[in-house]
This record gives C-alpha cells, sequence and structure tokens, in this order.
C-alpha cells in the first residue's frame, strides 16, 4: 500500500487547496475498491509490480489532478496545473522575497517614505507584468510540444517517498517545550525586560549591564503588542500540546505572530529612520550608547525582514502545500 | 499533435450522455468505485479524473445526494439521485428519446 500512498500524496500535491480533500478521498476509495477487487480474485495480496501497473491505468499523478479542473480554453489542464504552480511559486518565492528584501529596508530610511511609495508600487507592478507576461508566452509555447511530457510513460515506483507522515502531529514534548520557552520570555518582558540580556561588560572584574536608551524607548513603546505577541505564542503552544494534529490552525498562528512581529519591528524602525540611514557599530564609546543602538537596530531590521520572509513561507505553506492525509473529514 | 477530428466529435457525442448515464444509474444508490462498474457493464467505461468531478458538480446542482458509510471496514461515500435529480432525470429522458426519435429520422 505504500505505492497507493505515494501516488495519492503525487496527486495531492498538484490539486487546488478547495479539492483536496473531496478528490482525494474519492481517489482512494476508488483505488482501494479496485485493490480489493483484485486481491480477492488472486486470493493475495497485489505485489508492487501489480500496484504499479494499477496506478499506471489509472493515469499520471497529474493528469488525474488536471481532470478535476474546469478546462481553460486557453491551455491544457495538465498545464493549468503546472502553469499555476509556477506562478506561486515566482509570486512567493521570488517577487515577494526581492520586494521584500530591496524595498522595505529602502522605504524605512528614506527621508521621505511616502514619495518613494510611487517608484516602488510601479517597480513591483513592473516586474509583476514582466513575469507573468514571460511565463504564460512560455506556456503557450509548452502548450504546443505537451505530447512530449511523457505522462503517458511513467512508473508509479519511481514516486518520491510519503513525506511529512509524522509532521501531521506536532510531538507534545516541542509544543511544551515552546510553552516554556515563551512563559519565560512573557514573565521576563513584564517585569524586567528594561535592562538587555546577554548585554553586559567586565571592568576590572566587575560585571556590568549595559544600558540602552532605544531598547529602554522600545520596551515603553511596544510594551503591550509584544506581551500580546508573546500570550499568543504561549497560547498556541498551549493549544497544540493539546491538540497536536491541529497543524494548519498552528503554521496560520504562526503567520499571524510573524506579520504581528514584523509590524512591530517596522513601526518602531519607523520612528528611526535617520540612525538607521546613519548606523554607528564604535564600541569605542563605553557604557552605552550608539554602538549598541546601531547593533539594535540591525536586528529590528532583520526581525522585520525575517518575519516577513517566514510569514511569506508560512502563507505559501498554508496556500500551496498539502494539509493532512485525505479523507472524510480530515480537513483542520 | 492535434489529436483525431473524429475522436473530438466521438469525445464530445459521449460527454453530453454521460450526465443521463450517471443520473440513471443513480436511482439507485450506489458508492463512486460500484458505479463506474455498473456504467462499464453497460458499455460505458469512464475512468476516476471523469467521473468523480462529475458527481461532485452534480451534487453541488443539487441533483444528487451523497453520505459517507461505513461498509465492508471502510469509509465510503455512497451517491444517490435527490428529489431533484429524479424531477430532471425524467425531463432528460423525455428529451432524449424526442433527440433520438428525430436522429433516427434524419441518420
Amino acid at each position: 500500500m505504500d505505492l497507493l500512498e505515494r501516488y495519492m500524496q503525487a496527486v495531492r500535491f498538484w490539486l487546488p487547496q478547495d479539492q483536496k480533500t473531496e478528490v482525494l478521498a474519492d481517489l482512494e476509495e476508488d483505488l482501494r475498491s479496485q485493490v480489493e477487487e483484485r486481491e480477492a480474485a488472486l486470493g493475495r495480496p497485489l505485489d508492487e509490480a501489480e500496484t504499479a501497473a494499477l496506478l499506471r491505468a489509472t493515469g499520471h499523478p497529474l493528469k488525474v489532478a488536471g481532470q478535476c479542473l474546469p478546462e481553460a480554453p486557453w491551455l491544457s489542464p495538465v498545464l493549468t496545473l503546472v502553469y499555476r504552480f509556477v506562478l506561486k511559486v515566482v509570486l512567493l518565492w521570488v517577487l515577494l522575497p526581492v520586494f521584500v528584501l530591496g524595498a522595505v529596508p529602502g522605504l524605512l530610511g528614506a527621508e521621505r517614505p511616502l514619495e518613494a511609495l510611487p517608484a516602488l508600487f510601479h517597480s513591483l507592478a513592473h516586474s509583476l507584468v514582466l513575469s507573468l507576461g514571460f511565463i504564460t508566452l512560455g506556456f503557450l509555447v509548452a502548450q504546443r510540444f505537451q505530447d512530449r511530457l511523457g505522462l503517458g510513460s511513467w512508473d508509479p515506483r519511481r514516486l518520491p517517498p510519503v513525506v511529512g507522515q509524522g509532521a501531521a502531529r506536532i510531538p507534545r514534548g516541542t509544543s511544551l517545550a515552546e510553552l516554556a520557552v515563551n512563559l519565560l520570555a512573557l514573565g521576563w518582558w513584564l517585569d524586567r525586560a528594561r535592562t538587555l540580556p546577554f548585554a553586559f561588560s567586565i571592568q576590572r572584574g566587575a560585571v556590568t549591564p549595559l544600558h540602552s536608551s532605544l531598547w529602554a524607548e522600545f520596551h515603553q513603546a511596544c510594551y503591550w503588542p509584544v506581551a500580546a505577541l508573546l500570550v499568543l505564542a504561549a497560547g498556541q503552544a498551549c493549544f497544540t500540546a493539546m491538540h497536536p494534529t491541529r497543524v494548519r490552525l498552528r503554521r496560520l498562528l504562526r503567520v499571524v505572530g510573524d506579520l504581528g512581529s514584523m509590524a512591530i519591528a517596522g513601526f518602531f524602525l519607523r520612528g528611526h529612520a535617520t540612525e538607521l540611514r546613519h548606523l554607528s557599530f564604535n564600541p569605542g564609546q563605553p557604557g552605552a550608547g550608539p554602538w549598541l543602538d546601531g547593533v539594535l537596530l540591525t536586528c529590528f531590521l532583520a526581525v522585520v525582514i525575517i518575519s516577513g520572509l517566514r510569514a511569506a513561507f508560512g502563507l505559501y505553506r498554508l496556500g500551496v502545500k498539502a494539509g493532512p492525509a485525505p479523507g472524510r473529514g480530515s480537513s483542520r | 499533435m492535434n489529436p483525431d477530428p473524429l475522436d473530438n466529435l466521438r469525445m464530445e457525442l459521449r460527454r453530453g450522455s454521460l450526465v443521463l448515464a450517471v443520473l440513471a444509474e443513480l436511482r439507485e444508490e450506489r458508492y463512486g468505485y460500484t458505479l463506474r462498474k455498473a456504467l462499464a457493464d453497460h458499455g460505458l467505461p469512464l475512468d476516476e479524473g471523469t467521473l468523480y468531478p462529475l458527481l461532485r458538480r452534480l451534487e453541488t446542482q443539487g441533483l444528487l445526494v451523497s453520505q459517507w458509510r461505513l461498509e465492508d471496514k471502510r469509509d465510503k461515500r455512497f451517491y444517490q439521485l435527490s428529489p431533484e435529480g429524479h424531477r430532471v432525470l425524467e425531463q432528460l429522458r423525455a428529451d432524449w428519446r424526442a433527440l433520438n426519435a428525430t436522429l433516427d429520422t434524419l441518420l
């Protein structure tokens, strides 16, 4: 049955999100009925070659998934699936990261960010139109050669192994560790976060904590939003510890958390655009001050970029990748 | 590169009659695989990729109702005509017979 599961996984990969559960449940039930019927006729379980022959007769996963789509007037169902996949990859994995990495720091550092916005959107629209145009053109050309895709001569035994069977369940240990870390962080933030952790100087054997006015300002300005984020993260960890199969909900909450982190750090950086443009990492000034603030500003910038990328990745996984195993009522 | 025009025409001819065949077979309750077998036994083989999207479409249109039930230790989805489906089937059957009679005079 491993081959059958690998086949289902391959079909699932290509199916549109809103059809995964229904289509896979029907297809799996049909295939298992066929296997049962043949096994009953043979009086023994099907071997790998026989299962492969049955799956080959059913059709290439791409073709089976393509049959579930409404017919597009200009592209075959199979190529429509690949086209959608390529568009998602290009938009989410290429254009969005390039936009975040390139535009956000520039916007935060600009003297007049509002005036920089139109040029930014113009550049983004230009990239979008060009990418869509080239991809669409490429697929229109590919349409003429689709007979050479080789979907008729495939071997089910070459399908990739089933992945993520274990991942559909979040280990309780992971959730409990996340809960502990978030509660500790929350306690620290609510109580003693006015001083920076891990920032101290040792002079003549005495350990002196370093103070940063920027950190104190951040703590004061973003006290409640950060506390809310930590409560959300702790709540999510607590929930997934009790419901380890709610993988999609956990992903969704993480996206919310990442977007929140990005918004908080971005909001704070907006008030420090000038310092951001003139970052100073000179540790020659003892005690506190600009070099530590420079490190902090860089960290905030990194939070904006990394949280943005994580949120994009999380959204991609929510939108593109499969949820839990197919079957009735399995969509969570 | 271009498929045979005759194949295309046959496919179109067949596609139009599939709905009628499926509705007729679902006057009694069946699950997907037995429905496919019943249609194949009548000389109308259908692959999974054609039948199940069609069943979902007919269900969305309110012509079928489906129900998951445990049978032989496995969950199976049973389909059957809805009251609206029965009404539509009767109308389509009358249309089909009239069309058939007309075509017979032409052919």
